[in-house]
């Protein structure tokens, strides 16, 4: 490490003290699984306070943050699906079972969603963040985020309806 | 719509938070803020000075005590041909209500300067004492943490800790080893410790030493080709998850983990989290 920047890092702890709870609710929604939504949040921490001094500018801590949680998120996520499919590891399917009864009825809906919708709108109605934030969170241009974020709504529509 | 998503967020709102969320932040900040500030002391400077001092206050020792039979007595050591080794020196299992240990502590072998040899194995086995200490505090910790946030007998488990060590390459002029220790229930706590020693000059060996000094780029070119490949082509067997842009794969730096492999090759190695997202993992990169 070149240079320990004190006034990113501190800055850093600061957010992640205030958000921690944010942190977790956005990683449950993706994973809908307690033990491994609170994995996310201490991987995406620890990568965040050991990684700041690579963030150039200070004004983007927030979506930077929060899109350390996201792609952490999706990482697991894509992980899990794998262990599914290719079924070594059941012990990781029953841990899913379990969660199930845990699950609070908004996933009926939500969890319906492609996952690329579904963090989208995580962000954008329940985190209530700008779509500028949104585009720097998932690294994707705005005009993307905002037609992902009509369509989520629409395909949302007709799960509710159902 | 818009009360059906306000019901939504309402419920998402509720999401229950777990007890334990706001310590283990708390300890991986802790843990965090030690490893940024501790980063670059690590086996490799320290020793490199600590050897350096050694030798020389060994060479003056040895010149005010050097007497003809002694120095005779030291020629008919056959030093040459003992290959230095890696052994385990400390090996056990431990219970307690807090934690399972089982730790296999190495030490090494035949150095042809017993000192430096013994300088070593100090280093390791303090090096090791401190983190196990740091686990069994950590093991307390969590268990008063889970019983005073509800947590229920039947559904206590003490932390498992494990400590080991794995010998990659050895010859008469490298012997090259790692010791690594993890736990279950605190992933980022994982550590390894890369030991590689030039055996003729019983220094640390650097990447400087055996890849040059253009050494950076060299790695640098490599490791990039190879996640460029890997990026390219995704494994089905094996997830990753690299950090794109600043926070992923920039340059090794000065002191970047590395060994050599039974193909007496280099293969550096970045930490879980450094350049990748956790469940990759940590990763390794043959240099060729």
């Amino acid at each position: 490490m070149s240079t320990f920047n004190n006034y990113n890092y501190n800055k850093l702890v600061e957010f992640i003290k205030i958000h921690q709870e944010d942190f977790y609710r956005l990683a449950y929604s993706h994973v809908h699984n307690r033990e491994s939504a609170l994995d996310i949040v201490q991987d995406s921490i620890y990568k965040g306070l050991t990684s700041v001094h690579k963030l150039k500018n200070i004004d983007k801590l927030k979506t930077w943050m929060f899109s350390i949680i996201v792609n952490t998120s999706i990482s697991y996520l894509r992980k899990n699906k794998r262990l599914i499919i290719t079924n070594d590891f059941p012990e990781s399917i029953e841990r899913e079972n379990i969660d199930i009864a845990d699950r609070i009825d908004l996933y009926h809906a939500i969890e319906k969603l492609d996952v690329k919708y579904r963090t989208i709108i995580v962000l954008r109605y329940f985190e209530d963040m700008k779509i500028e934030e949104v585009a720097d969170i998932t690294g994707l241009n705005i005009n993307t985020v905002k037609s992902r974020l009509y369509n989520g709504i629409d395909k949302l529509k007709v799960i509710l309806d159902k | 719509m818009e009360d059906k998503l306000n019901n939504i967020k309402r419920e998402y709102k509720n999401i229950i938070i777990p007890k334990e969320l706001d310590h283990m932040v708390d300890k991986t900040i802790q843990k965090a803020d030690k490893d940024v500030r501790k980063r670059k002391i690590r086996f490799g400077r320290g020793l490199k000075v600590a050897v350096a001092a050694l030798a020389v206050c060994s060479m003056f020792v040895l010149a005010i005590n050097t007497n003809e039979s002694l120095a005779k007595s030291i020629a008919n050591v056959p030093v040459l041909g003992k290959v230095a080794e890696v052994l385990t020196f400390v090996d056990y299992e431990r219970e307690t209500e807090t934690i399972t240990e089982d730790v296999t502590i190495p030490e090494v072998d035949g150095l042809n300067d017993k000192e430096i040899q013994d300088k070593i194995n100090k280093e390791i086995q303090a090096k090791m004492d401190e983190q196990i200490k740091e686990a069994e505090i950590r093991a307390e910790e969590y268990k008063e943490a889970y019983f005073a946030t509800g947590g229920t007998k039947e559904n206590y488990h003490p932390i498992e800790f494990k400590l080991d060590y794995e010998k990659k390459y050895s010859d008469d002029s490298i012997l090259s080893f790692i010791i690594y220790h993890h736990e279950t229930l605190a992933p980022a706590y994982a550590e390894t410790y890369y030991y590689n020693i030039d055996l003729n000059t019983n220094e640390e060996l650097t990447l400087e030493d055996v890849l040059g000094e253009d050494y950076i780029n060299r790695a640098n070119e490599s490791v990039r080709k190879q996640i460029e490949e890997l990026k390219a082509n995704p494994s089905e067997d094996r997830h990753y998850g690299f950090f794109e842009g600043e926070a992923g794969f920039t340059s090794i730096s000065e002191d970047q983990g590395f060994y050599i492999n039974s193909d007496k090759k280099v293969v550096v190695v970045f930490n879980k989290y450094e350049i990748a997202d956790g469940a990759t993992g940590p990763l390794e990169f043959v240099i060729e």
